[in-house]
């Protein structure tokens, strides 16, 4: 009797599939449970926001990132009027910095609990993600107090803020985050210290500081890796280098480092960080006026700008080639989901499919920050 | 595949007294969740539009109501809009359409005291809520706070049609064009009778400059 002839069967996760996290498609050739080549497909949330904003005016474009990451739609805004900022050469008021802090990380604590709530879910817990959205609902409620929105925010201005924060804002923050310091540890120890849930993400999928430079990961993904990168404090910008935080690295936690449960326990670790930057700021929050002088049509220099910041998703950046004209000759956004995606196919072999969906969780992949 | 190393008999069986030992601690705040107060609204039995309206219903959770400054469909003040056109060009989208004519001169003090001055008005004031995305950028440069968010978001309509707000009426804009004519009509013979007279006046000055 002739060897069994047997050949590998390609089988496709997504475009619909609910722990893909969005519209992404993974082109999966297994043996059995196993993996031996995953390949992602992306594009099919390709809103061409970088081509809109040719057409637009340099404030009307702030709008637009708000939908490039929805999830950090005010450290997506930041990103951006900071390049202009840098391009028009305009102070910003020093009021307008610490609600750009503490908005930024308010919206970091929110993005890092979806991260959190989606990857609980798709390893089976379904109650941290409920419970993760409940406390979430608060922060919302913080941010549409200051800008009036719940999701889409247009908050951050060219220049400073919108809008100035409501009287007892600062004390509404302060009130919740004593609420939450305790809630978050409680969610931990519904979830993050439970062994089952250890040993399922421990020892999965690691990346080596190597290869983690290699793929050019940036934010929690990198330093899950063990590498102390945070533009924050690498290249301080706004009021950063004025305040007094730790940058949380994979240390092994649950196995080896750089593995899916160290990724995962780094951004439990920054909302830790976050929560110490907003009470910092509540301190120091000065007096004063929330918007420099900018006029209604920005008539930049020539030249070319580019500024980077830390959002939840790592280091964005904003690259502006201006021709001096009303709207930029040309926009790129660069983002840390497409560098967390393109790593997939490196350390994905060999693993079971089951586990993929533990390594897209952990990487914190956003699709419309992907295809922009 | 062979990720898991091989686990001695004491180190297996710690593993899985810790693993019930930390669900059974998952599951007791589980449960202890079954007892507090529910987050959740029933939304159209329950007023959300203030604090208070939340704080008068059967409602006991923790939700904070609609802000003062909630960003809900767009509304415009007829009365104070000098149809300047500053928010039409300021929709990235352009789903305002403003189309304007002269109107008689007026004073009045717009948003925060500035005083404001109306020199056209409004024959045609369309806001596509459709395409609108309520990012509040018209509202930001409009000088006389004309154009606001209202704090309405329930904007279900019966045809594409309907989603197009029209603030100025026909009446309206038939009157403001009426008075534009007359207006114009009135320039127009001002003008004529100012050529006139200066005309006059040259002829008067050129003979002179003659002699």
């Amino acid at each position: 009797m002739g060897k069994l002839r047997t050949e590998l069967m390609t089988i496709n996760m997504g475009p619909q599939h609910p722990s893909t996290h969005g519209v992404i498609r993974f082109i999966i050739d297994t043996d059995g449970e196993v993996i031996h080549r995953c390949e992602p497909d992306v594009g099919y949330l390709h809103r061409s926001i970088e081509k809109i904003t040719e057409h637009l005016s340099w404030q009307g474009i702030v709008p637009f990132t708000d939908r490039v990451d929805y999830l950090c739609a005010m450290n997506s805004n930041w990103a951006y009027v900071m390049a202009v900022e840098k391009m028009i050469a305009v102070e910003v008021p020093r009021r307008a910095e610490f609600i750009r802090v503490m908005v930024g990380e308010l919206n970091r604590i929110s993005s890092h609990m979806i991260a959190i709530g989606t990857t609980d879910m798709d390893m089976g817990a379904f109650t941290p993600f409920i419970q993760l959205l409940r406390e979430r609902e608060y922060i919302n409620d913080l941010l549409e107090m200051v800008s009036g929105a719940r999701l889409t925010y247009n908050y951050l201005s060219i220049g400073g803020v919108n809008y100035d924060i409501p009287r007892n804002w600062l004390f509404k923050v302060e009130e919740f985050l004593n609420h939450f310091d305790p809630a978050m540890e409680q969610m931990n120890r519904l979830c993050t210290y439970n062994r089952i849930f250890i040993n399922r993400m421990a020892n999965l999928a690691p990346i080596s500081k190597e290869l983690a430079f290699d793929y050019n990961l940036v934010g929690p993904n990198l330093r899950g890796s063990g590498v102390k990168s945070d533009v924050r404090r690498d290249q301080p910008y706004s009021v950063y280098s004025e305040l007094d935080f730790e940058i949380p690295v994979g240390e092994g936690f649950g196995g080896e480092v750089g593995d899916c449960y160290d990724r995962f326990m780094v951004r439990i670790l920054e909302v830790r960080e976050s929560i110490k930057i907003l009470r910092q700021c509540i301190k120091m929050m000065p007096e004063g006026p929330i918007q420099a002088k900018v006029k209604n049509t920005i008539k930049p220099p020539e030249g070319h700008f580019y500024s980077r910041s830390e959002t939840p998703r790592g280091d964005t950046g904003y690259f502006i080639e201006s021709s001096g004209g009303t709207s930029p000759y040309r926009l790129k956004i660069r983002s840390g989901s497409f560098t967390g995606i393109s790593i997939t196919p490196a350390i994905s072999k060999g693993i079971l499919i089951a586990d993929l969906v533990a390594v897209i969780g952990s990487l914190d992949i956003v699709a419309p920050e992907l295809d922009r | 595949m062979n990720r898991k190393p091989r686990l001695s008999f004491k180190a297996y069986f710690g593993q899985i007294v810790s693993g019930v030992q930390t669900m059974f601690e998952g599951m007791s705040i589980s449960l202890a969740s079954t007892f507090l107060k529910v987050q959740t609204v029933e939304y159209p039995d329950v007023d959300i539009s203030s604090r208070e309206s939340l704080r008068q219903s059967t409602y006991k959770g923790n939700m904070a109501g609609m802000p003062e400054n909630y960003r809900g469909i767009l509304k415009v003040d007829l009365d104070i809009c000098t149809a300047c056109l500053i928010c039409m060009k300021a929709c990235p989208i352009d789903c305002i359409a403003i189309t304007n004519v002269k109107c008689d001169k007026r004073k009045f003090n717009g948003k925060s005291g500035k005083a404001a001055v109306q020199t056209r008005a409004a024959t045609r004031f369309d806001i596509d809520i459709g395409k609108c995305m309520f990012c509040g950028l018209c509202v930001i440069p409009c000088p006389t706070g004309a154009i606001a968010h209202s704090k309405i978001f329930e904007m279900n309509r019966g045809s594409l049609a309907e989603l197009v707000e029209r603030f100025v009426t026909p009446e309206q804009a038939a009157k403001h064009e009426a008075r534009a004519l007359e207006i114009e009509t009135e320039e127009a013979e001002k003008k004529a009778a100012k050529a006139k007279t200066d005309a006059e006046a040259k002829a008067k000055v050129e003979p002179k400059g003659e002699a």
